[in-house]
């Protein structure tokens, strides 16, 4: 968990064009309009860097406001679809 | 139709006694709209906020800023729709007297006008009288030039008509609006023909990937304005097709044939093409029962009433248009008329059209962006659209030159490669063959890790056109 977090952080500061850094991106800042803020292109954008980086798809159950309030409760989804996948194998 | 009876029939019909409106957050329920708007009207009666003076309306999607605006619709009241500026204060039009924001407060039981509704008195306010029941909608962005184009509310109510009958808007419908309805298309062809129709509303203020899916889910809509982003951005996060969509309208020229396609196939062939102008309304749009291939690549026939003519050779050229319901002409920023077409007049669109030989009309681009190659005329935006769709291209700008070749005027093409593909500049011009006329082929093609952007996120045609040379 705390190593998806990391990864995450990293992915939205660097492959994201939002002039974030990694220190901005803290755990528990919100990512939408209360926020750092990310659109919805970036949203989208998003989506497919996860889905790539961590070799999961994720579900429309888990596009939603919640999971992506904040670094770590995306890290939370991210970690059951992981987990999901890797018991599926 | 008036609005007053609009929203009386609504309220009391018995079809849309279980319908609303909502934001997410706050609904107000068909019944209760007169007496939400009596007291709208009181409080702006209390605050000599009358309809013998224009007034300015900064107006979010939001269950009380639709209550606004029905108010002032219902009390003729004459108005100039802004979009929320993001804190900003811009000012507004002299002949304004004041100026209103919606703020992003909910609806409760015992919410109050005050509450929601910022007044300010105009500091540059000069008095100008301007016609009653009107409105005013500015034209562009930037402040110098930004024109006001004026709407009766009546012309309103039959461009409305026209969207209902095209569309299909009844009390049935669940109409899902993540436009925003400061501009023509929000406001003039989905809030007031679902008002209309007494159909259930759904509003969405910047609407994202998740908040879109979120209240397609919870309020499950029959009918869907868009824009070509907002597509795009749910055909990539849809992951299973859907079914509840009767008619899923988007607007403007530029909705890629690909994304059409892909987009269509994800909401069961529901997607058509509406075009319009914030001056003209809803001018032109496919029907349901039209192919896809009509579709994907057309804007259909005029809505009803509406002329449309293409003066050129060939059945291409500018697009022109006569409209029962369009504007009455520009005001300047003092309220002066600045143009003022006869009623019943042609009205040149300013983009380049083309009349198929089914009786469709595709648009091409804007007239200005069109250049003269070996006679024919040729939009800029029609070439992109067309590399576009190679399978190669993941993004292209092409952008015309003053110099004149042997073809006529220099056209380059600056292209961003999909991932998987290694071409060069030239083969990738030679695939342009399969795809447009010789003469439309770009006299360059340039290969590009990026293409530059402006700070509004468009591309930067100027830096290209300077690298082209």
């Amino acid at each position: 968990m705390p190593d998806t977090i990391e990864r995450l952080r990293h992915l939205i500061a660097e492959n994201l064009d939002l002039g974030l850094t990694v220190e901005q991106v803290d755990p528990g800042a919100a990512l939408l309009e209360d926020g750092l803020k990310l659109d919805s292109l970036a949203i989208v954008e998003l989506i497919s860097l996860i889905e790539e980086t961590f070799g999961i798809e994720l579900g429309e159950d888990d596009l939603n406001m919640d999971a992506f309030r904040s670094t770590s409760s995306l890290a939370a989804v991210i970690d059951r679809r992981v987990r999901a996948a890797a018991e599926a194998a | 139709m008036e609005f007053a009876a609009v929203i009386e029939d609504a309220a009391g019909s018995r079809a849309a006694e279980k319908n609303f409106i909502t934001d997410g957050g706050s609904v107000c329920a068909y019944p209760d709209l007169p007496g939400q708007l009596d007291r709208i009207a009181g409080f702006l009666k209390a605050r000599e906020i009358d309809n013998r003076e224009a007034i300015a309306v900064e107006c979010l999607n939001s269950v009380p800023g639709v209550l606004l605006l029905c108010a002032l619709l219902r009390g003729g009241y004459s108005f100039l729709l802004i979009p929320p500026a993001a804190g900003a204060w811009k000012p507004v039009p002299r002949f304004c007297r004041f100026r209103l924001t919606v703020l992003p407060a909910p609806l409760g039981d015992s919410w109050t006008p005050e509450a929601v509704f910022q007044i300010q008195a105009n500091p540059d306010y000069a008095a100008r009288s301007v016609p009653g029941a009107r409105l005013m909608l500015r034209t562009s962005g930037s402040m110098g030039a930004s024109k006001i184009a004026v709407h009766a509310h009546s012309g309103l109510m039959g461009n409305a008509g026209n969207c209902v009958q095209k569309y299909g808007f009844s009390a049935e419908s669940r109409v899902a609006i993540p436009v925003p309805v400061a501009h023509m298309y929000g406001f003039g062809a989905a809030l007031l023909p679902a008002l209309l129709a007494g159909a259930s509303i759904d509003l969405q203020h910047n609407t994202n990937l998740l908040k879109y899916l979120d209240r397609e889910k919870h309020f499950r809509p029959t009918i869907a304005l868009a824009t070509p982003a907002v597509c795009g951005m749910l055909a990539k996060g849809y992951k299973a097709p859907r079914n509840c969509y009767r008619v899923f309208v988007t607007s403007g020229q530029n909705i890629e044939e690909r994304l059409f396609r892909t987009f269509d196939a994800l909401i069961g062939g529901r997607l058509i093409n509406q075009y319009g102008s914030t001056e003209m309304g809803a001018i032109s749009a496919c029907g349901l029962d039209d192919s896809l291939e009509v579709r994907a690549s057309s804007i259909g026939g005029p809505m009803p009433g509406v002329s449309l003519r293409v003066d050129g050779e060939a059945n291409s050229g500018q697009l022109y248009c006569r409209h029962p319901y369009g504007f009455e002409g520009y005001l300047d920023e003092d309220g002066a008329w600045l143009m003022r077409p006869e009623p019943g007049s042609w009205y040149g669109t300013g983009d380049i059209a083309a009349l198929r030989d089914d009786g469709r009309l595709a648009v091409l681009g804007r007239a200005g962006d069109a250049v003269n190659r070996r006679g024919y005329l040729v939009t800029l935006a029609e070439i992109e659209r067309t590399m576009a769709a190679l399978d190669p291209v993941s993004e292209v700008a092409v952008v015309g030159d003053a110099r004149e070749n042997s073809q006529g005027q220099r056209v380059s093409a600056f292209c961003v490669l999909r991932s998987g593909f290694a071409l060069d500049g030239e083969q990738l011009r030679q695939q342009c063959r399969q795809a447009l006329p010789n003469y439309a082929i770009p006299d360059e093609v340039h290969i590009v890790a990026a293409l530059p952007l402006l700070s509004s996120g468009k591309t930067d045609r100027q830096r290209l056109a300077a690298a082209a040379g």
